[in-house]
């Protein structure tokens, strides 16, 4: 189960509204490569995992996604705090206005719902353990192309975090494939 | 640890969390490495005790019983973490 801690994994304080990075967040929110994705997708594959230490890591590492999809929730309500209505308008976020007001909602930076198809879990944990690899990639060439478009450091400074977590994520599950293979043998 | 600020204290047990949940990831692909499952314990008794300490002068972080709430029921009303 889960017990929930009042506090951002990383710090989040963007103190100047920005409805384009908002937009732009919401890749990370309900995109194919979001944190939603990782969290569901390594929370789901942990349960019929055959070997412990792979098990621990995908319920760890998942958990650890929700922690960062918070800090994107975050992120993205702060951006969208105090805007005005002009604002939104020329950032094109007067329509998300409409439908979620400030809120963050499950989709990707194009506006299409986030969908399970995104998820693999194929009960196979070679399969799993190399899709999962290549998962954090993407993830951290999202976060790179995301740092690439802002220049505000409170912004870039809590998406560097969540990229670095992916480069070490993406070790983790290494190690963990190499433990399938040899327990395989 | 008396003059220190809550603000100095949410610090380091940030730091010491973080530390820790990366420090839990090691593990579980390096479970026989005994220095670094050393370096956990001391690390989460210390963190412990700033918990403790973060509980008591001020609020608890936890729920489902896993801080006390010694100020009445604090939960509702502390400030949540995505506001600024």
């Amino acid at each position: 189960m889960w017990i929930y801690e009042k506090r951002l994994l990383y710090p989040v304080k963007i103190t100047n509204p920005n409805p384009r990075m908002a937009r732009l967040l919401l890749e990370q929110y309900g995109g194919s490569s979001s944190e939603l994705t990782a969290a569901n997708t390594y929370l789901n594959q942990r349960y019929t995992m055959p070997f412990g230490a792979v098990r621990a890591l995908l319920t760890d590492i998942g958990t650890e996604e929700l922690a960062h999809l918070e800090m994107i929730a975050s992120m993205i309500t702060q951006c969208l705090k105090a805007v005005s209505i002009e604002q939104l308008k020329s950032a094109g976020m007067d329509g998300w206005y409409a439908a979620h007001r400030t809120s963050p909602y499950p989709v990707n930076s194009s506006g299409e719902p986030w969908t399970t198809t995104y998820i693999v879990s194929s009960g196979d944990p070679v399969t799993d353990l190399t899709h999962d690899m290549a998962s954090e990639q993407q993830a951290r060439a999202v976060y790179e192309g995301l740092i690439d478009t802002s220049d505000d450091s409170n912004i870039t400074k809590p998406l560097q975090f969540l990229r670095q977590r992916e480069i070490v994520h993406y070790q983790r599950f290494e190690e963990a494939l190499a433990i399938v293979r040899t327990e395989l043998k | 640890m008396n003059n220190i600020t809550e603000k100095e204290l949410l610090q380091q047990i940030a730091e010491y969390e973080f530390f820790l949940v990366d420090l839990n990831l090691y593990l579980d692909t390096h479970s026989s490495d005994t220095g670094a499952l050393n370096d956990y314990n001391s690390h989460s008794q210390q963190l412990t005790v700033l918990k403790d300490k973060y509980t008591r002068d001020y609020a608890p972080l936890e729920n489902f019983g896993n801080a006390l709430s010694l100020s009445g029921w604090q939960w509702n009303d502390t400030p949540w973490p995505w506001d600024l």
